[in-house]
């Protein structure tokens, strides 16, 4: 939201040209000099004085279809004068130049006007009011797009905080447990200080919620709405597909009625299903139907309300027409065929025997056939006409939408130079490596290779099943593009981008593996060094032979594990002396450092200890007899090794079993136990960590009195936890009270800790003022 | 020195240079192997390569390198020329290559690195090399056959790798399909060449006087053998052998006349496509002679004439100095109809003549078509066989291996079919023919709209691909099943279900935007999460892409790919297989769908140490008659514990085999597989150079 000023210019008020001026406390309306300079007196009449927006009650535009672009602004008359004049509301209208400046400065108008009464209710009353309780979810949906991530988002948003902090307690009943017992029973902690320490889980909670996910997409569809299973709801279904491989036109058309009226009373009343549509899936809606996303951005919020406009939709026989009527489309393709079939067997009859009968017969068959299909499609087609999505559609489809050209006949075909044009999707480079199909298509004559050779007939456009391919070719797009695609992006430049960024990328071993028998030489050639290494060298986890093992020796080769998730992505460690920014050289020239310096300490202290015995002072360098054992004790050394190695592993197991061995209700307490004394512990350190970071200003601890108190309860309530264990301990035997210690010797650490800083801060040298130490 | 010309596949040629075998015997290290391709793939001027498609790329380089544009640039200095051509021609005759391997890449860089054009250098390099890889079309397609192949000594040996669809190549080459569109687009062209005859004639009629003179002596085959490499590119369609060795006729010597004379022809045929579309037309198929007998009767032309229709053409383009070929496409199609009608009207009809009134699909409008379609796909071939000492045809999916002789009308020397090396049995075919409540499935035209099929269908894909990790490929037997089957699937929420496991990519009809999806394919299954890719058997995907490795753990055929066989052409072919060769309808369907289906799941697999399933769902594959057209290596994997099986039995299987197979290689039996180096240089010379699959 712009705090800065902001003037339309050429707007018409009172048919005079000026500007209208938008800023932090008001709007106004200043007259052309120019063009009013003659007339002085009705520059008055026109120019407006500042008003805050505080006044304004609501503003108001001229909806799309109108002729003109209309801004009215309804504005509450000032304290001062509705005490003289009774308080009438009065009225300016300002006439825009263009359709885009009104869109431009509605929304600012509506933003404007937004924070006035958030901090207008923020003054009045803190507690959020109940009447906004509708607001922030249509609100959300309409400014969602350029609102900050989520995290941050939460925080301006208390009922969303509310809802996602009561959704992860209703989650996970182990949070839920320790909420009880440390905010609501002890009152230990304060509310916001536990959500604190849980923040995280809280914004991952709000992301789930309103479909945010930072990272990946589910590949789940969602803009697939699900109409309720309710039980008419299938009913109906069975019906529609009843009716329309019937074929009788007529029946069809009661059904499409019948499905509308059930409809609405399905979304108006609530006894069917209900419809749930979060901020996902519209978004989803919106890339999957672009004609939807147009037809929102035009008709919401001036023409139709956001629930006015989702409601046409879930009615629209646009919504449903994607959505299978089971049997109905299978059954127009065989019928075609059916009919050729018919006809292409009885000309060959007919060229046999019977000409005359027979034929009249079939001719009056197929036309029957050909007449019900047609009507069937007109009637559909009619019943697209009125509704508006398709009309957008329609209206779409002249632009290049991903799915919508139909290049078949341009490559191949003759026609170069009009079709052409509407297409100009490089294609070349399009793809790498194996996968480029218009690079061949391009080069030979590629009639054959694009319509293929099985004589089939191509379906026909626009049908129900290409609209599907369509749609769930976007989904891909989407899927895989998630950043990219937002709502009115052509998701076929999406897609192509991320190829040309693959090319780019340079990433070689991943292009490599693209291409045609790429990687397949690699893969071969280290298969063959397996085949060829000796035993003692062949890797069978990897099956790789002597080079890879060599090079897994040195740098070339990274393992996979989590820490280097990247590897998983192509992206190895071996290229970073070339590629690694500054930062990281650094990052890593330290590392180096930190660990030569760790490795020299450990070293450092077994040579000397090794020089001192025997070549005192003659070298410093180790003598290699000395640094391996010698045989004699090499294999009794070797089998000891062995069997700690086989210990070891045991142990593992061992642990498993022991576990296993241990009464229910035992593991349960230890498990309460150590929940509850690492969320304290837990609280503890961050607290600690956050009061020495504010501390950094005068040196010493800077916690104020209610940090100290907070830190204080914590502590008391991990003396109290402390304390119950030791009850316990003792009743239990020497082997499970053993098991407590761990636990126990954490919660002393802590102590520990604390009481250093508590001596730390009373003996200090600069102490807060008011600082008063609490004996623990 | 005997030479040694590959046809590589068609899809992916631009680097399909694998590995190419030298030729080791003749020279040792001597060999010179190069590949031939477009300008679009071998183009390295800057400007030149803006152009986005290869019609552009071809304009603007014949725009800079054609003869004509050449003599211009002597005088005027504003006219731009290809320095790389420049260089090239600079050079003369010095141009040589040394010996080495070269595929496109490789040549480009050469290129550069000299400044010749590797292009032109190419078609020079034709005469030196020892192995030259390119499209069939090269070999097969008259047109282009000429330029490249006419200097390749009879000694050479002929390979075409991949020729399991070798004789609808052929059949492809000679066919010609002329609609409204592209009639109106010749008279256009008509009319544009018409006007540049007379502004020609205005400024330089020496030249038309020229061409004249040439044609009075009869030159036309031979200008056109000595023109430079460069201007080469227009051949008659009629074959070599079938070429009147005549001087053209004397009325279509003059370019205005011969204008009129094709002016009549496009008539003739705009009239009849009329009548076809017409109340009282219909389906007409004709044969040539009778074609040809109404043309000649109607529009009292000559017979003789027509025959020479196309060289008179190419002519008369070369004379006028047409830069962009590709704008009289429509002219030369029509040009090629008539010669090839005229040429091959007497005798066994092996050309049917099929006017539709309804080619394409757009229902209401009509789009009316004539087709002149070649029967017979030995007449293209023919000529190779009579010229070229040995030909090898080689593929994957060469079965029955027995067939291709009665079809292309050869006897073989040798023919041999291989299993397949392999140390561990890699691939897993499995035959469902039931779905998991024990319905047979079947994209049979009766069962195909059952409900219960689409289902059971579904259900497979489903689960199949729940089970198997990382990519999966499906196959449907035509585009409008595949579309007619997946809104079903959209109804019934089966897609949906399928989103769980994977990212579902569909074929569409637009060859970038199945480009986009293959190539955001391979990134959904390098990212680890899997996609399936439903495309149709016989489209762009089903040939020369690769599904290997994790791009591909399955394929799934979904029915029987036959053809449609209610295309009038294909009709006609048959009959004429039928009558001719005595091979059955039934037999020849099967064979075609079967070698389509194992070229559609041979995608899977690539090399030794990658596995794949190959999931057969229709219950006709479990017939012997089917089965046993299967590939000799597939075959040798599919026990019967793998035919008619059921969904969930099938799942069992795959699961089995997805785990045996994920376990590292054994390194001895790998070893058994693999050649040592000394074993190679035992081979030499290689005896036979049949690829394994």
């Amino acid at each position: 939201m712009s705090s800065e000023r902001r003037s339309y210019s050429g707007i018409l008020h009172r048919k005079t040209k000026g500007s209208l001026e938008l800023s932090e406390s008001g709007f106004n309306f200043r007259p052309d000099r120019s063009g009013g300079a003659g007339a002085g007196d009705e520059k008055n009449v026109a120019a407006i004085e500042l008003i805050p927006w505080n006044r304004t009650i609501k503003h108001q535009v001229s909806p799309a279809s109108h002729s003109k672009s209309l801004l009215k602004i309804l504005v509450a008359p000032a304290a001062t004068a509705a005490a003289n004049s009774g308080g009438d509301n009065s009225a300016f209208t300002f006439v825009f130049p263009s359709r885009s400046d009104l869109e431009n400065a509605r929304k600012e108008i509506t933003s404007r006007l937004k924070n006035v009464k958030v901090s207008n209710t923020n003054n009045n009353n803190n507690s959020s009011a109940s009447n906004k309780k509708k607001r922030p979810r249509t609100e959300q949906q309409q400014y969602g797009k350029s609102t900050p991530p989520s995290s941050s988002y939460i925080t301006h948003d208390p009922m969303a905080l509310i809802a996602t902090r009561s959704s992860l307690l209703a989650s996970d009943p182990a949070l839920r447990a320790q909420h009880r017992l440390l905010v609501i029973d002890n009152g230990t902690l304060s509310e916001q200080d536990f959500w604190e320490t849980h923040h995280r889980l809280v914004a991952d909670e709000y992301a789930k919620i309103s479909g945010r996910k930072d990272a990946g997409m589910s590949s789940d569809i969602k803009s697939s709405l699900d109409l309720g299973v309710s039980i008419s709801g299938a009913a109906r279904k069975k019906k529609k597909s009843a009716g329309s491989s019937g074929g009788t036109s007529s029946d069809k058309n009661d059904g499409g009625d019948n499905d509308k009226n059930d409809k609405k009373s399905k979304s108006t009343v609530s006894s069917g299903g209900v419809v749930h549509l979060g901020v996902e899936e519209i978004r989803q809606i919106f890339l999957m139907y672009p004609a939807v996303h147009r037809a929102y951005e035009e008709k919401v919020p001036l023409e139709l309300s956001e629930e006015q406009f989702w409601r046409k939709y879930l009615e629209s026989e646009y919504f449903h027409r994607d959505r299978g009527r089971i049997g109905a489309h299978i059954g127009r393709v065989n019928e075609r065929e059916q009919m050729e079939k018919e006809r292409f067997g009885k000309k060959k009859r007919s060229d046999d025997d019977e000409k005359q009968k027979k034929k009249k017969d079939g001719d009056k068959e197929g036309n029957n056939a050909v007449m019900g299909d047609d009507e069937a499609n007109t009637r559909l087609a009619a019943a697209g006409t009125d509704d508006l999505f398709s009309r957008y559609e329609r209206g779409l489809t002249g632009s290049n939408m991903l799915g919508t050209t139909d290049s078949s006949s341009n490559i191949g075909g003759t026609s170069s130079s009009s079709t052409q044009s509407k297409k100009k999707l490089d294609s070349i480079n399009i793809a790498v490596g194996q996968f480029d199909l218009a690079s061949t298509a391009e080069t030979e004559r590629g009639g054959r290779f694009l319509s293929g050779v099985d004589l089939h007939p191509p379906p026909e456009q626009g049908s129900q099943g290409s609209r599907i391919i369509d749609k769930y070719n976007r989904h891909w797009a989407i899927v895989l593009h998630p950043k990219e695609s937002t709502a009115g992006v052509d998701l076929s430049v999406v897609a192509a981008k991320s190829v040309v960024e693959g090319c780019s990328d340079g990433n070689s071993t991943v292009e490599e593996d693209a291409k045609v028998n790429g990687g397949i030489d690699r893969e071969m050639r280290r298969l063959i060094g397996f085949a060829d290494a000796d035993e003692g060298n062949a890797d069978f986890a990897r099956c790789t032979g002597d080079d890879a093992v060599e090079e897994g020796s040195g740098n070339g080769y990274a393992e996979l594990h989590l820490s280097n998730i990247d590897a998983y992505r192509g992206k190895f460690g071996g290229t970073l002396d070339d590629s690694a920014s500054k930062n990281d050289a650094e990052k890593n020239l330290k590392y180096a450092q930190f660990l030569a310096k760790d490795m020299r300490a450990n070293t450092d202290s077994l040579l000397k200890s090794s020089t001192t015995g025997k070549s005192k002072g003659f070298c410093n360098a180790p003598v290699l007899k000395q640094a391996l054992p010698e045989e004699k004790i090499g294999r009794p050394l070797l089998e000891a090794l062995t069997k700690k190695m086989a210990a070891d592993s045991q142990t593992d197991a061992d642990v498993q079993q022991l576990a296993d061995s241990l009464p229910e209700d035992f593991r349960n307490k230890l498990a309460t136990f150590f929940r509850r004394s690492t969320e304290l512990l837990r609280h503890f350190f961050t607290l600690r960590s956050v009061f020495s970071e504010d501390s950094d200003g005068n040196g010493g601890f800077g916690r104020s009195e209610s940090q100290k108190a907070k830190l204080s309860n914590i502590v008391q309530e991990m003396e109290k936890e402390y304390g119950k264990m030791v009850e316990l301990t003792k009743t239990l035997t020497l082997m499970e009270s053993k098991m407590f210690r761990p636990i126990m010797d954490q919660l002393d650490w802590a102590f520990k800790l604390h009481r250093e800083d508590d001596s730390k801060t009373r003996g200090g040298f600069v102490a807060v003022s008011g600082f008063v130490p609490v004996e623990t | 020195k005997r030479k040694r010309i590959y046809g590589p596949k068609q899809n992916g040629q631009k680097e399909n240079l694998g590995p190419i075998p030298y030729d080791g015997g003749a020279g040792g290290s001597g060999a010179l192997a190069l590949c031939l391709s477009s300008r679009r793939n071998m183009c390295i001027h800057e400007r030149v390569l803006r152009e986005s498609d290869r019609e552009g790329i071809d304009a603007a380089c014949r725009s800079m390198t054609a003869p004509w544009a050449l003599e211009r640039a002597k005088t005027d200095q504003t006219v731009e020329t290809c320095q790389y051509f420049d260089g090239f021609q600079a050079a003369g005759e010095a141009t040589s290559m040394p010996s080495g391997v070269y595929d496109l890449e490789e040549l480009k860089k050469w290129g550069k690195g000299k400044n010749w054009c590797p292009y032109y250098l190419t078609r020079q390099a034709i005469n030196h090399a020892t192995v030259l890889v390119f499209n069939y079309q090269y070999m097969l397609d008259p047109k282009v056959a000429k330029m490249v192949s006419k200097e390749l000594e009879s000694e050479s040996i002929i390979v075409f790798d991949e020729a399991h669809n070798i004789d609808s190549v052929c059949i492809e080459a000679l066919s010609v399909t002329v609609n409204d569109r592209n009639l109106d687009q010749a008279t256009r062209s008509l009319g544009r060449l018409s006007s540049e005859v007379s502004r020609l004639k205005a400024s330089d009629s020496e030249r038309l006087q020229r061409e004249y003179q040439n044609l009075v002596n009869g030159l036309v085959d031979q200008g056109l053998l000595e023109a430079s490499a460069n201007e080469a590119g227009f051949a008659s369609n009629v074959l070599s052998p079938d070429v009147i060795n005549e001087a053209v006729p004397g009325n279509i010597r003059r370019a205005e006349h011969f204008i009129s004379f094709m002016k009549k022809i496009v008539e003739h045929l705009k009239t009849r496509l009329r009548t076809v579309a017409g109340p009282r037309g219909g389906v007409i198929s004709e044969t040539p002679l009778a074609f040809l007998h109404r043309m000649i009767t109607t529009t009292s032309l000559e017979a003789k004439p027509l025959k020479f229709a196309y060289s008179r053409l190419s002519s008369l383009l070369r004379t006028l100095q047409v830069p962009n070929l590709d704008d009289y496409n429509a002219l030369t199609d029509v040009a090629d109809f008539a010669s090839l009608v005229a040429t091959y009207s007497e005798g066994l009809p092996k050309f049917a003549i099929i006017m539709e009134p309804n080619g394409s699909s757009i229902p209401g409008a009509s789009d009316p078509v004539i087709q002149l379609a070649c029967l017979d796909a030995s007449l293209a071939i023919a000529p190779l066989f009579k010229r070229f000492g040995s030909v090898i045809i080689t593929s994957g999916t060469l079965s029955p291996i027995d067939l291709y002789p009665k079809l292309l009308q050869f006897e073989p020397c040798v023919s041999e079919s291989f299993n397949m090396s392999t140390f561990r049995p890699c691939i897993r075919p499995l035959v469902i023919t039931r779905g998991s409540d024990q319905l047979p499935v079947s994209t049979k035209f009766d069962d195909r709209g059952d409900m219960g099929v689409v289902r059971n269908y579904g259900s497979m894909l489903v689960e199949l691909c729940s089970s198997i990790p990382d990519g999966v490929v499906a196959f449907f037997t035509s585009y409008s099943y595949m579309e007619s089957i997946i809104s079903e699937w959209d109804g019934m929420g089966i897609l949906r279900q399928l989103t769980k496991s994977k990212l579902v990519f569909i074929e569409t009809k637009d060859v970038v935007e199945t480009t986009l999806a293959l190539d955001n394919f391979r990134r959904a299954c390098d990212s680890g999460r899997g996609a399936v890719f439903l495309s149709v058997a016989r489209g762009k995907v089903s040939e020369g892409i690769n599904f290997d490795r994790h791009y591909g753990r399955a394929v799934i055929m979904f029915g029987v790919p036959f053809q449609y066989t209610l295309s009038h052409i294909l009709r006609a072919r048959l009959e004429y297989l039928q009558t001719n060769y005595q091979i059955r309808e039934q037999d020849f369907l099967n064979f075609d769908a079967l070698r389509q289906a194992s070229q559609c799941v041979g995608r899977v697999i690539r090399s030794k140490i990658d596995y794949g399933l190959m999931i057969f769902a229709d219950s006709r594959y479990n017939r012997h008659d089917k089965r046993t057209k299967l590939p000799k290596w597939i075959l040798q994997f599919l026990g019967d514990g793998q035919l008619n099986l059921s969904t969930d039995t099938a799942i069992a299987q795959v699961k089995h085999f997805l785990r045996v197979m994920a376990q590292p290689v054994d390194q001895n039996k790998l070893k058994q597989v693999l050649l040592s180096l000394e074993e190679v240089e035992a081979m030499n010379p290689p005896t036979q150079m049949i690829e394994a699959p």
